[in-house]
């Protein structure tokens, strides 16, 4: 973050806490720890769906997506206490099913490959294997293009997960092709072989980036006070979470 | 705001939205005793708006949208098809298991279920009509001739926007009239350079910001907006209107207005010998307990459907069919406008730019179809249509669709991603007296019959929307952007773009000349029951292309000043 948008963030919190009265808008801008955050963080907290298991290999694939840098990786994010949340609360049984046979899928085919489960693995073992999935997972434009299971899973977790503008337009995915009726049957088992790592990533980076290490830490949350359409990148010199 | 000492006032407002707001303040400020009647709950300014400013960790699921595929739409399953239905909005919609209707053809009834109503969670975009839209249907010879002209609305407009503080830019077309305008909101990099785009190719195709109900100034008593980005959670500083920011404060102010919070109105009482409404019947949603409250002149402005809803089911041997029903027309005419048919694409370039600040509004562009000269005349669909949009540059989410994990990852998403912008066309729809809502057989919790809303597109509609999305796609790929694709959600007999996503439902007691053929005057006053005054969406007789809710506004506001006047001259 540059000098400049230090001063940039204070000038925004000065304003907003003029409006508003300070404490609210200081909790949202500085990243103060929150309620519900602080109760998932506390040692009082269990999961709901997960294994013990379960939740560190979440845990670990996690970490590998989004690892601890200078800044906090998805683990002290607790990106795995999130999905944790997402499999028990929002996800219907099939969905969550789903999820789950994935990542029993993860130690079989560690099992394969190393003739060990994905957490007995060495570091570089589970690298290599989620660079693999990875890799599968993403089939050429081409496919994607053509597919609508994906097309339609994108567009949703990009309703979901990205709040585009506040106006009652709704953002569309500019990626997205019409339904193609005659998406071959191969483009559809392609998709269906990536469906939990694409799941896994995109849980991963919501949970991350929407978290208050990934917010404030990592990123910014845009901040409120003021409204500058057009200014040089450089004076921000990062996305906005 | 507490419960009513007395069954009797000069005047009764049924609904607490955005045109009972207007009616209850124009009804107390000119001396009236008023009752305020809603259904739903007290929500209390400030107090009650439980999620604004709470940051996305502070939410079990990030503030995820809730549709009916995943779990927390249980009680939602209609209210959730709309994108605005989140975590962090849910409490300002009606549950559907409450609010029931039967639907003959998709059409999404989205309702609001508390003081305030959809005054809280509306889109803001406020619009002038033009005589281009009250001349319509007389030059078409389409449905029946507006009772009003420009003239008529537009001091009202001006009387209304004054207090509302609506910001925008002047741009001078008889198609969408100036108003009393804040200091416009500014466009992004993006935005100018499309804008510029179109202008080079298109002349009469003109880009400008959203005309918005959000103050860029401070302005009686309300704060500037502090762009903290979803009003739709609730403002505390009062900077977008809401019943509760705008209307309800000066009505209270008054000493004159009650306000009866979970109270449904089940029909209205008619005194054949006086020719009067002569009481509101109504229903205490928690107790059940049925009372009968008593007024000089009733206003009902209970949403479109709502109000119709009332109007259909205060039956009497005069009027067997609903009150004030004599032509046969209420109910019929049901519209809203069409959307989701637009394009988008990605700006090359301007990585040099961004923003900051969440900026509640988007772009507008005018309409620029059948306008009455030959240059813009269409053969393959009547009236026309306006886009909404937006440009912004990618966030972190871009990185779930594309391979690549670790460092590399994280680096690459610490950064803005491309420019995008999209545009969604808004479409005119025309009145059809097939497109209808009747009462059904079945009957809610408190004994009321439930709506039957039977309502689709036509071909004019389904016409226009090649065009809406046709001409979107042209102007991105003018401005040279890339990766434009063209999108229209319309599923015949599916979800998607269905009739009533666009919340703009207008239509079902239309105003008219001729009694015979319309339920309302040129005031919004009953042809047949002269106490009667109905001023929410339903009073349209035509619906434009823009939106309404600012011509509601203005047509309440005037709707009382007649009121009041004939009350005066003793004419009611």
């Amino acid at each position: 973050m540059t000098e400049g948008n230090d001063i940039t963030r204070r000038e925004a919190i000065a304003r907003t806490a003029l409006l508003l009265g300070g404490t609210v808008a200081a909790a949202h801008l500085a990243g103060v720890e929150s309620p519900a955050w602080a109760a998932a963080a506390g040692p009082s907290w269990r999961t709901r769906t997960l294994s013990s298991p379960q939740s560190e290999l979440v845990a670990t694939i996690a970490e590998h997506i989004i690892p601890a840098t200078d800044t906090p990786g998805a683990r002290a994010a607790g990106v795995d206490k999130f999905v944790d949340v997402i499999l028990t609360d929002y996800y219907k049984a099939p969905e969550r099913d789903r999820f789950l046979a994935g990542l029993a899928d993860v130690d079989a085919r560690s099992q394969k490959a190393n003739g060990k489960t994905f957490l007995a693995s060495t570091p570089a073992q589970q690298l290599a294997l989620l660079h693999a999935m990875d890799a599968e997972s993403y089939p050429p434009e081409r496919v994607l293009a053509k597919a609508e299971p994906l097309n339609t899973e994108r567009a949703k977790m990009r309703d979901s997960l990205v709040r585009q503008s506040s106006t009652s337009t709704t953002i569309s995915d500019p990626t997205r092709a019409s339904a193609d009726a005659g998406a071959n049957e191969t483009a559809r088992r392609e998709l269906e072989q990536g469906w939990f790592f694409r799941r896994m990533k995109e849980l991963t980076l919501l949970g991350y980036y929407t978290s208050n290490a990934g917010a404030m830490t990592e990123l910014k949350v845009n901040p409120m006070g003021v409204y500058r359409a057009d200014i040089p990148y450089r004076s921000v010199g990062h996305s906005w979470a | 705001m507490t419960g009513p000492q007395q069954m009797e006032y000069d005047a009764i407002v049924i609904g607490s939205g955005i045109t009972g707001g207007w009616a209850a303040k124009e009804l107390t400020e000119k001396g009236l005793r008023t009752l305020m009647i809603e259904r739903g709950r007290e929500l209390v300014h400030r107090r009650d708006y439980t999620m604004e400013h709470k940051p996305t960790w502070d939410m079990p699921l990030r503030n995820a949208r809730l549709d009916p595929t995943k779990q927390g739409a249980e009680e939602y399953q209609i209210q959730s098809r709309t994108g605005q239905f989140r975590e962090s909005t849910k409490q300002h919609f009606a549950k559907d298991t409450t609010h029931a209707y039967e639907e003959v053809k998709p059409f999404t009834w989205i309702q609001g279920d508390q003081v305030g109503g959809k005054s809280l969670i509306w889109g803001r975009q406020v619009y002038r009509w033009s005589d281009l839209d009250f001349e319509a249907n007389l030059k078409d010879g389409i449905a029946v001739d507006w009772p009003i002209r420009y003239k008529d609305i537009a001091p009202w407009y001006s009387y209304v926007e004054k207090h509302v503080g609506v910001s925008g830019e002047r741009l001078g077309l008889p198609q969408l009239p100036d108003g009393e305008f804040l200091p416009p909101m500014p466009m992004n990099a993006g935005e100018k350079h499309v804008k510029a785009g179109i202008q080079r190719k298109f002349k009469d195709r003109h880009m400008t910001i959203g005309r918005v109900a959000i103050l860029t100034a401070d302005h009686k008593g309300r704060a500037a907006c502090h762009y903290c980005g979803p009003c739709e959670r609730g403002c505390s500083t009062g900077s977008y209107f809401s019943t509760q920011a705008s209307t309800l404060p000066p009505a209270m102010a008054t000493g004159r207005l009650t306000v009866l919070p979970d109270s449904i109105v089940h029909s209205l009482e008619y005194d054949p010998k006086t020719n009067r409404v002569s009481a509101v019947n109504v229903i205490d949603t928690k107790t059940k307990a049925q009372r009968a409250y008593k007024a000089k002149i009733v206003f009902v402005c209970a949403s479109t459907l709502g109000s119709t809803r009332i109007l259909l089911n205060s039956k009497s041997s005069t009027f067997p069919n609903g009150i004030a029903n004599s032509s046969g027309v209420l109910g019929h005419n049901l519209m809203d406008h069409h959307f989701r048919a637009g394009a988008s694409g990605r700006i090359e370039g301007l990585t040099d730019h961004y923003y900051q600040g969440n900026r509640p509004n988007g772009i507008y562009i005018v309409r620029f179809r059948n306008l009455g000269d030959a240059a813009s005349k269409r053969t393959d669909f009547l009236r026309g249509f306006g886009y909404q949009g937006a440009a912004s540059r990618e966030g972190w989410g871009r990185g779930a669709s594309a391979p690549g994990m670790g460092v590399e990852l994280k680096r690459r998403l610490h950064d803005a991603g491309g420019w995008l912008m999209s545009m969604t066309g808004f479409g005119e729809c025309l009145p059809r007296h097939e497109n209808v809502v009747t009462l059904s057989d079945k009957t809610d919790d408190y004994g009321i019959p439930i709506l039957r809303i039977d309502c689709a597109w036509g071909p004019n509609e389904l016409a226009m929307r090649k065009d809406m999305k046709q001409s979107a796609m042209e102007m991105l790929e003018a401005a040279g952007l890339k990766n434009v694709v063209g999108s229209d959600d319309y599923k015949e007999g599916g979800l998607g773009a269905e009739p009533g996503l666009g919340i703009h439902e207008m239509g079902t007691a239309r105003m008219g000349r001729d009694p015979k053929t319309s339920v309302l005057n040129g005031w919004g006053q009953a042809h047949d029951v002269p106490n009667l005054f109905v001023t929410d969406g339903s009073m349209m007789t035509s619906s434009s292309c823009v939106n309404p809710s600012i011509t509601y506004m203005a047509l309440t506001a005037r709707a009382v000043d007649h009121a009041v006047s004939e009350m005066k001259k003793r004419n009611i």
